[in-house]
């Protein structure tokens, strides 16, 4: 009778300590047993596992496609396939290659020669030259087209093609082909690689209309620092500068911290956004003791995304500045990036992010990507001339950057 | 009891316990790989080693589980995005992922039954471009790749027909947007090789180009948009022989019929079911007249069948390595005679060079110099599928 007790106990125990291996994965993650795989499991009948219909069609279609396809290409696409099936268009899985170019991105420096590209039929125009750069020596301007790399015509390539090719060892030499309006054969330039630290905020005076102008295109781990730089180049003393416009347009964002820092040069100790999700409901305040108190101007337009739209919006909801431009993207969430697999990264949203106020941002869009709402609104919105005669941080060019120098003013 | 007996069934007892919960950590992994992945299923534990392909999913969907800010996506909604993923990464325009109800659009459409605006539609791009691009590993150029949205079929009746579309005619807008397309870019490239082009022409054409680009629709998603329901109406504008022309077409459904006689010819359509109708049609004659032209991609799985109603069976051809064989041919002889021209696609184009190749088949007009490329539908146990490229159909030639 006893034995037949301990018998109990026994298999009791077992079947207890079956499960909590069964659910051991799960737990160490801490989150309850996973339901599927028990049903899985007492039902004899497996249930649908996506891991095994992409297993099983990996094979189908290396097997029967007629042309050739490569077996990495076919996995990152699955793994990224899976990753948008949560409908955000931010939870993406990036492959070693081009995860290589987004770490460089969000670090703020490669090696290059200087200069910030961008798609044209000829190959790739040049928006930006960096003060200092290889390019900028080798006297590149911002509209010439390089189509030309190490002999190669670029003419249908992809910017990110021509930015390999461009790259490569520092101190080797590349030599660019450019085609410049107004000359009539293209000009041969050979330039030295050298590191570049991408600037993202650079700063200078405009003498004549007695402003500062800072433009900042990102938020990497450098601008921080470089946005301080940039507020001693504004507002040179003595000049009696009447404020500072910062300029935010196109600016996709970057990392959240690096917001949160140079937040601080302009609210002390002030709470600036908040996060919810997973875990992670926290809310950030401005750094103490950095702040200066010159009037700001902030310039934003439907590029200006993620970081840009927290530094926007904190500065307007605290009141210390006024916004002028467009409305803003709208993308109210934040990623994580983790290294998995060989060096590809995927980037997972974790929260969404709400200003100080509670408001959600969130954009909300047409099939085809046009826009319906969310984003900040500017208190002063101004358009830009569609036919592209404006020419974006010059004073009189720029109709935006001309009703934001006047806000400051009046 | 005695002493002995009690250490036996404390030592059976921790035991079995250990082992129940060693089992449950192995079966766990059973369960979610499969017992395929079998052989290799605990070596691959051990950190540093390679992983099978399933758990590496697993892996990453446990990420998401983890950490995704919403409810993570169902177990059929990660497979149907993953299998997408794969088929989009092919960039082959002749293979497409259909979700459950664009597989039953499919399946209607192979059948006769098409929605939207009456039309069938295919892309076309230039093909040694893709099998360069594919075999080679060369640095191809993206925009040689971009396909043209061509008219493939029109469905007797519908509106579209009404609206003068013709098999052959190229998509150039929906609405206001435009469809991108490979032809202004080629015409950028001969330009471009032209020594004594004209500058102020070369940056015309790349400035429209990039105003193209910036309100272009996608290829793919056209298809979606003028094959998809019955209601409303959508501005077309097509070309044809460099003239373009557009107009608002109604959205109904067409049915059109697989075999249809047209004088001495049979207009042929590769529909679901074409096989039994055309038997019964042929039943007793000794010649026959198969109108091919502005077929469709029609239902590949109808070429066998067909075939073997038109001519005495056997291996017709290959697609890739596969032989493709017809049981059951007809036993009496048929003289045939194919009508062809550039809008003889899909299967119908695979049929005519068999029938050509293999029965001796006389043809009226010119075939295309297209390949024909052999396309089959997998399914998905989700309830969505996919159309594969199979690789292109070589005829058998008789000897």
């Amino acid at each position: 009778m006893k034995s037949a007790l301990r018998l109990t106990v026994t298999l009791v125990m077992a079947a207890v300590l079956f499960s909590v291996g069964f659910s051991l994965r799960d737990l160490r993650l801490g989150k309850a047993p996973d339901m599927q795989a028990f049903s899985a499991l007492v039902g004899g009948e497996p249930g649908l596992r996506a891991s095994v219909v992409f297993r099983d069609e990996l094979a189908k279609i290396e097997q029967n496609y007629g042309l050739k396809a490569d077996r990495e290409d076919l996995r990152s696409a699955a793994f990224n396939g899976m990753f948008s099936s949560t409908g955000d268009p931010y939870t993406v899985f990036m492959p070693a290659q081009v995860a290589e170019s987004f770490t460089l991105e969000t670090r703020g420096d490669f090696v290059g020669i200087g200069a910030r590209l961008a798609d044209d039929p000829l190959g790739a125009r040049i928006v930006t030259v960096f003060k200092g750069s290889p390019a900028s020596g080798a006297g590149l301007k911002p509209g010439d087209i390089i189509s030309e790399v190490d002999k190669q015509v670029l003419a249908g390539m992809t910017v990110e093609d021509i930015v390999d090719l461009i790259k490569g060892e520092e101190g080797s030499q590349v030599s660019l082909g450019i085609t410049r309006e107004g000359a009539a054969e293209p000009l041969k330039r050979r330039i030295t690689r050298q590191t570049v630290i991408v600037p993202t905020a650079e700063g200078r005076f405009l003498e004549e209309q007695g402003v500062g102008y800072i433009s900042l295109s990102g938020f990497s781990e450098t601008t921080p620092a470089q946005l301080k730089q940039a507020l001693v180049d504004a507002l040179p003393s003595g000049k009696g500068a009447k404020g500072v416009v910062i300029d935010l347009r196109d600016n996709p964002g970057g990392l959240l911290d690096s917001a949160v820092d140079m937040l601080g040069l302009f609210l002390d100790d002030k709470p600036v956004v908040f996060t919810k999700g997973k875990g992670l409901n926290e809310t950030y305040r401005s750094p103490k003791g950095q702040a200066v108190n010159t009037p700001v101007v902030v310039l934003i337009n439907e590029g200006s995304a993620s970081a840009s739209e927290i530094f926007a919006g904190a500065l307007q909801e605290h009141k210390r500045a006024r916004l002028v431009g467009e409305h803003t993207y709208g993308k109210a969430s934040v990623q994580t990036a983790h290294s998995v697999l060989d060096g590809a990264l995927a980037k997972v949203t974790i929260a969404r992010y709400y200003l100080p106020s509670g408001a959600n941002i969130s954009r909300k869009q047409t099939d085809d990507g046009e826009y319906i709402s969310g984003g900040i609104k500017p208190d002063i919105e101004v358009g830009l001339p569609t036919d592209s005669t404006a020419l974006l941080g010059e004073p009189g060019k720029d109709p935006q950057l001309d009703a934001a120098i006047k806000a400051l003013k009046g | 009891m005695s002493q002995a007996k009690d250490s036996f069934f404390a030592a059976f007892g921790i035991l079995a316990c250990a082992g129940a919960a060693l089992g449950g950590v192995l079966v766990r992994d059973r369960v979610e790989t499969g017992a395929a992945q079998g052989q290799g299923l605990y070596a691959s534990r051990t950190p540093g080693s390679q992983l099978t392909d399933s758990q590496e999913f697993d892996r990453l969907t446990q990420l998401l589980k983890a950490e995704f800010v919403d409810e993570p996506p169902s177990q059929q909604a990660m497979a149907d995005g993953a299998v997408k993923g794969m088929i989009e990464a092919l960039g082959d325009p002749q293979s497409a992922f259909f979700t459950p109800e664009e597989l039953a659009r499919h399946q209607a459409r192979s059948a006769g039954t098409f929605e939207g605006i009456g039309v069938d539609l295919m892309l076309r791009l230039d093909e040694d471009e893709l099998i360069k691009a594919r075999e080679e590993d060369a640095e191809i150029d993206a925009l040689k790749l971009l396909p043209d949205v061509i008219v493939s079929y029109v469905a007797p009746g519908s509106p579209a027909e009404k609206a003068g579309l013709r098999p052959g005619d190229r998509i150039d807008m929906i609405g206001e947007k435009w469809v991108m397309s490979a032809g202004p870019v080629r015409e950028l490239r001969e330009l471009q090789d032209d020594a004594s082009a004209d500058p102020t022409e070369l940056s015309q054409l790349s400035r429209r180009l990039q105003a193209m680009g910036r309100t272009a629709l996608n290829p793919r998603d056209i298809r979606e948009r003028l094959m998809t329901g019955r209601q409303g109406t959508a501005k077309v504008t097509w070309e044809r022989n460099g003239q373009k022309q557009s107009a608002d077409i109604a959205k109904a459904e067409a049915k059109a019929p697989a075999v249809q006689k047209q004088g001495d010819a049979i207009r042929l359509r590769l529909f679901t079911g074409a096989s039994t109708q055309l038997k019964d049609l042929l039943k007793g004659q000794s010649e026959a007249i198969l109108d091919l032209r502005g077929s469709g991609m029609g239902d590949f799985s109808e070429v066998g069948p067909v075939y073997s109603a038109l001519a005495e069976g056997g291996v017709i051809g290959a697609v890739d390595k596969t032989q493709i064989s017809v049981q059951d041919g007809r036993t009496e002889p048929l003289r045939l005679t194919l009508l062809v021209d550039d809008t003889t696609t899909g299967a119908a184009l695979a049929l005519a060079r068999a029938l050509v190749s293999h029965a001796g088949a006389e043809v009226q007009g010119k075939l295309p110099e297209t390949r024909s490329w052999w396309l089959e539908l997998h399914t998905l146990p989700t309830g969505a599928a996919y159309l594969l490229n199979h690789g292109e159909f070589t005829p058998e030639v008789k000897a």
